[in-house]
This record gives structure tokens, sequence and C-alpha cells, in this order.
């Protein structure tokens, strides 16, 4: 859980604070996290799908935004923690499908994130033009830090935050010793129906990417481009 | 400026959002990337740093550049008043082309491109995801601070006449460039993950239409990731007790 609440606080950091380099992304911090923890193979499955779902969801100006990044932390960390089925090896399809549903909740109560973090940086960005004013590089020092802390401790509690719901989520429908994996009969009743969540949401990921990348004028010219690649693929 | 303080004001620009609040937005931040050059400076001319401006942080390269040029010259009172008009005239050219083309083209190309691969590579993805992650953020790490270095030349140059830089000629390529590679970029994604289910099972090739569909009225209906991806998972039940009843 820990580990988790860090990973967030450096998604966090990098997505809207400092840098905004690509290591706060899904793609990169959830696989990054899924190999921390020896589980790739839910990163690549969260960071994938969360990268795609929020490609056409940016931080654009001073506009509320999803934290889709943290979300797919949120999602990662807590599929992590329950074991692969027993009866397969593989995650089971209802975990994912539990998990890609709280991160996307979380994802989008982070909306309220930034708005609440700017409202504290207010003050302290006034106190630090002050103290610069002064001249007082002690004082200056001290709210670049209190700036610095405002963030880390949004990012990482706003993660454990996900993850905590995520545990007793997994917790009320798995029971006490879901930690264990879901038993032989879950997976057995539930993978068919729960699996359809990746092509569908993967679906939804390709019109994200479209919609994000291209304008109406050109979809004809993506969607024949991705067919003929299709197909040349299959 | 010699390249070190050129340097040093660009690597602390890259937390130009620190201090991100609603009054005065990126304005203390811009103080926080000027200060080794206003260590001596009057409060006239620091609080002038701190005034109110929001642009992209990479696009905001140019307005230091110019800033730093225009708070080393001799300034009386009425002429910092005017500094803190034009840093708040400032921040639409700025925000504008900086998200058209690092926010909406740039990032998600490359972010396209590297899910396309993983998708494509299958059971090999594992094993590629660290050099291609890697290849991805040196291109846009280093393709951006190459233009942050390039931009604040030319803040420094055109100091006040920092908005001619929007009539720049490189600027309608560029445009039409990132044009054609987030069309290639959108196909590829289109085409790595169709081919996962297409032509294998029809009840997988249905669903990811269906996804792919919602998502599509949910952008033309303006209804929350949230909300599409939730009709997505009802779609993706409905299809398969359809297919099972």
């Amino acid at each position: 859980m820990w580990w988790a609440a860090l990973a967030g606080t450096v998604v966090y950091l990098d997505t809207s604070v400092i840098g905004q380099t690509l290591i706060g992304q899904p793609i990169v911090a959830c696989v990054a996290y899924g190999f921390w923890v020896d589980r790739p193979e839910l990163g690549l499955f969260f960071g994938v799908l969360f990268e795609l779902l929020w490609l056409a969801n940016l931080q654009i100006g001073a506009a509320k935004f999803s934290e889709g990044s943290l979300g797919a932390i949120i999602a990662t960390a807590t599929a992590a923690r329950v074991a692969p089925s027993a009866a397969t090896g593989d995650p089971s399809w209802m975990v994912m499908l539990l998990c890609v549903g709280l991160g996307l909740v979380f994802a989008h109560l982070g909306r309220e994130l930034a708005p609440l973090v700017r409202r504290m940086m207010n003050r302290v960005a006034a106190s630090y033009v002050d103290a610069c004013v002064r001249h007082d590089q002690s004082a200056a020092r001290g709210w670049t830090l209190t700036a610095l802390g405002v963030h880390v401790a949004a990012g990482a509690l706003f993660t454990l935050a996900g993850v905590v719901a995520g545990h007793f989520m997994l917790r009320l429908y798995f029971g006490e010793f879901y930690a264990a994996g879901p038993g032989e009969s879950v997976v057995g009743s539930t993978d068919a129906l729960c699996s359809g969540v990746w092509p569908g949401l993967l679906g939804a990921g390709a019109a994200a990417a479209m919609l994000q990348l291209t304008a109406r004028r050109d979809w004809i010219w993506v969607m024949l481009v991705g067919a003929a690649g299709a197909w040349l693929l299959i | 400026m010699s390249a070190t303080a050129k340097n040093n004001i660009l690597f602390r620009s890259l937390a130009l959002q620190l201090f991100l609040n609603y009054k005065t937005m990126q304005g203390p931040g811009y103080l926080f990337a000027l200060r080794p050059e206003l260590r001596d400076a009057d409060e006239a001319k620091i609080r002038a740093a701190a005034s109110f401006i929001n642009g992209h942080p990479v696009f905001s390269s140019a307005a230091l550049g110019a800033l730093s040029g225009m708070l080393r010259e001799e300034s009386d009172d009425v002429r910092l008043e005017s500094l803190k008009d034009w840093k708040r005239q400032l921040s639409t050219p700025l925000g504008a082309i900086g998200d058209s083309l690092i926010w909406e083209r740039f990032k998600p190309m490359l972010l396209a491109g590297v899910a396309a691969l993983l998708l494509v590579l299958g059971d090999q993805a594992q094993a590629w995801w660290l050099k291609l992650s890697l290849s991805m953020i040196v291109v846009y790490t280093g393709g951006l601070w190459w233009f942050r270095s390039w931009a604040f030349d030319r803040g420094v140059e055109l100091k006040g006449q920092l908005t001619g830089l929007a009539a720049h000629a490189g600027l309608p390529r560029l445009r039409k460039a990132l044009r054609v590679l987030g069309l290639l970029g959108a196909a590829s994604v289109l085409a790595a993950s169709a081919s996962r289910f297409a032509g294998h099972e029809l009840l997988a090739s249905l669903q990811f239409a269906a996804g792919f569909l919602i998502m599509l009225a949910g952008a033309k209906l303006r209804v929350s990731t949230l909300t599409a991806a939730f009709f997505t998972i009802l779609s993706v039940f409905s299809l398969y007790f359809l297919f099972h009843s």
C-alpha cells in the first residue's frame, strides 16, 4: 500500500507539477509498478487501457481534468494485492473489472483534486512572493518546500484513499481472504462474462485515440488505414 | 546571457507549475525560474515577474526569455505596470499554440504509438516495454528541451514583440506534419487493437465495436470518460447475454 502511495506521488508530481516528462503516464508508471511488485501483466493491462482511455482527456489550461494516471495506478495497485487465480494462473477477470471500475471512479473524483490544491496554493504562492520581495532566502526556500509538500500530500493521500477503498471493495466481494485469489467457482462463473471488458474498453480507447489525434474530417482516413493495418496484422 | 545562466533558468522552469494558483496562475512559477536573475532586484521588478500569466509550460520558455531580457533593463513603475499587462495578454497565445501542438498532438501521438506497439507485440510486450518507454521519454523530453532552448533565445531576441512568433513560417508546416503523424498514430492504435479480436471471435469483435461507437457517441454528447466507460461495460454484458441466451 505504501509503495502504491509512493508511485501515486511520483505520478502526480510528474503529470501536474514538475518536469512533465512521460514517466507519470499510465503506460510507463503502471508497468513499472507492475514490474516492481512482480505483476507486469497487470501493469501492461491497466497501463495500455487507461492510457488510451485518457488520451482524449488532457490537462489543458486551468480547467478541471480527470486524474487518469492516478486512477490507473490505483487500479494496478489494487489488482496486484489479489493473487492470480489458482484455477488459471492468470488474474481473474472479475478482479480486473472491479479494479477498472475503481480506477475510473477515482480518476473522475480526481477532477476535484487540482482545484483544491490550487486554492491552497493561493496563500502559499503569495507568501513565497512576499519572501522573495523581502530577500529572505530561508523563508523563500521554506515556502518552496511547503508547495512541494502540498503536492506530495495530495498525490500520496489520494492514491492511498483509492487503494484503501479498493481493499475494502474486494474484501466485500471475495471475503476476508481475498488476497489468496478468487476461488475456482468465482473464476469459472464470471471469467467468460467479465473478460468482455478488455475488447469493449480497448474499442473505447481506440476511439479516444482517434478523437484526440485527428480532426473529424480525417476520421474516414483513420478508419481506412486502421482497417488495412488490422487486416495485415491478422 | 551566459549558457549557464540560461540553462539554470530553463532547468528551474521545469517547476513552473509548482505554485500554480487561481489568483496569479503560473506567475510565482516564473519568479521561481527567474530568481537567480533577480537576486538584487527591487520589489516592483519581483512583483512584475510574479504577476499573472498562464501559458503552456514548454512554450513559456519564450516568455521567460523575453521577461529576463526586459527585467534586466532599467524600468520605472509605469513600464513595469505595462509589463504586467503584456504578461496577461501573452497567456492566450502561449496557451493556445502550446496546447494545440504539444498536449493535443505531440504527447498523445507518442503515447498512442507506444500503446499500439505494445498491443502488436502481445506476449513479447513485457520484454520490449522498457526499451520502448525509454525511447519515447528520450524523444519527448529531448525534443521539448531543444524547443525550450530555442524558444528562450527567440524570447531574449524579440522581447516585447514575442507574439510575432505566432506568425513563424515553420508553424503551418509543423501543424501539417503533426496532422499526418496524428492520423498514423490513431490508425495504428485502431489496427493494433482491432487485430486482437477481429477474425478470432465474433463476440469479442462486437464488444470492441460497441466500445468504439459508444466512445464516439459519448464525445458527441459531451459525456465524461467515466460515463462512456460505464455504458461500454453495460453493452459488453448485454452482448454476452444476447449471445448466450
